[in-house]
């Protein structure tokens, strides 16, 4: 099975090709300013303390990271949205 | 569990496209995706390019008008809210293999 580094590639490399050069340079462009700014690098990364919150869950409930991490370790994910 | 800062709404709906079987969390204006260092705000000419081009507006998925948005992040927190794994993209279009994550897990159970 196709690791999800292939997957995306394959998956950009279409999207990319239905794009009009001034979309792709745009986006290109902000993700640039991105890189060279270090904001990943000066994100939370290993070692650091996640900050704690309380969000409402599509469960119904609200979820407190620190009373989920008392029950195993957690995978927590940030993403745009389903667009 | 993945954070996002669209509406419950659109959050549950995502559930609905994809499957899945997590809880979706919404961060209403990516407050606590700043806490972690994530946010950034799309330029004017790129929030035309979603309307235009990709018939996005982020006012609708998100429920207000910032146009902010995490960089994608994934991560291992233990007991103690220490994060012991981390995956950040500047480069919306890369993410990290799963089996990172899960070999990550892995280290921390053998600990």
């Amino acid at each position: 099975m196709p690791r999800l580094e292939e997957k995306l590639r394959t998956f950009n490399e279409n999207a990319v090709e239905r794009m009009p050069d001034h979309v792709l340079r745009a986006l290109e462009d902000h993700t640039r300013t991105l890189e060279e700014a270090g904001r990943a690098e000066s994100a939370v990364g290993e070692g650091d303390e996640a900050p704690d919150f309380e969000l409402d869950s599509t469960t119904g409930e609200s979820v407190v990271l620190s009373d989920l991490v008392r029950r195993g370790p957690v995978i927590l994910s940030f993403y745009r949205g389903r667009w | 569990m993945a954070v996002s800062p669209q509406t419950l709404e659109q959050s549950r709906s995502a559930v609905d496209d994809f499957g899945v079987a997590f809880p979706l969390l919404a961060d209403p204006g990516t407050q606590v995706a700043d806490r972690y260092g994530l946010v950034h705000t799309l330029p004017e000419n790129l929030r035309r390019i979603h309307r235009e081009a990709f018939d996005v507006d982020l006012a609708t998925y998100n429920g207000d008008d910032s146009w902010t948005l995490p960089m994608p992040a994934r991560y291992v927190v233990d007991g103690d809210r220490r994060v012991r794994w981390a995956s950040v993209s500047a480069d919306y279009t890369v993410r990290p293999d799963p089996v990172e994550t899960l070999e990550a897990l892995d280290r921390m159970s053998e600990a």
